[in-house]
């Protein structure tokens, strides 16, 4: 969660405000077999932690907003590099708009389809990605 | 206009560091739920700062003027995920 609020954040920048009740998810605990890593960044002794404090692998959560639109929410700690694998879709009447990659730099880009066609059109930026890190 | 469905998808590889949007603080080192009490502390006071008619300008850490809302959202999406997942 602590990541992903970011992604929260402008998911109720885009679509507003949420209704709570409807906020329902499920995940991977830490101290499932499928939790288990076989990657941990050294600098973690995750054995320190009590099992309780660990942090789930994997958040996956639907809602609806006030204004009838639904929203999904997906988090991992599931990666081994170093790189975060960012995204936020907006998916509307006739139009797809896919934020990728917003924390880098070299790789953040818009890719959008619209109306009746069945290309993306791309849009790249010359300077930085959107969310600084 | 039709239905609209928005995704916001996050899978972050760090495991080092922190979300700035609230405070590079604790994560993993020291548990999620350690890390929710002390941002928790720190919200109660805004939000008690706002009901009593207080200017909290520059207390907020997230762009947007309603950081509270969002974080309390995320709170939810978390419970909600944990909590679905315990109960199994």
């Amino acid at each position: 969660m602590s990541q992903a609020t970011h992604f929260v954040d402008l998911a109720r920048f885009l679509g507003g405000d949420v209704v709570s009740e409807t906020v329902s998810g499920v995940c991977i605990p830490a101290v499932h077999p499928m939790g288990e890593l076989s990657c941990i960044p050294s600098v973690v002794d995750e054995s320190t932690i009590p099992p309780e404090f660990r942090l789930p692998r994997v958040h996956s959560a639907t809602w609806r907003f006030a204004n009838g639109a639904v929203g999904t929410l997906t988090h991992g700690l599931l990666l081994q590099g170093e790189a975060y694998d960012t995204g936020l879709e907006v998916w509307c009447d006739g139009l797809r708009i896919a934020f990728e990659d917003l924390y880098d730099a070299d790789r953040c880009r818009i890719v959008v389809r619209r109306g009746s066609s069945d290309e993306d059109e791309v849009f790249s930026f010359e300077v930085g990605g959107w969310v600084g890190s | 206009m039709g239905g609209v469905i928005k995704i916001a998808r996050c899978d972050c590889a760090c495991g080092t560091r922190a979300c700035n949007s609230i405070g590079r603080v604790l994560w993993l080192w020291q548990g999620d739920d350690m890390y929710l009490t002390q941002v928790d502390a720190f919200l109660s006071g805004v939000l008690s700062a706002q009901e009593g008619g207080s200017n909290t300008t520059g207390r907020v850490l997230s762009p947007f003027d309603d950081a509270v809302k969002s974080y309390l959202l995320s709170v939810s999406i978390r419970d909600a995920c944990v909590g679905a997942s315990s109960s199994e």
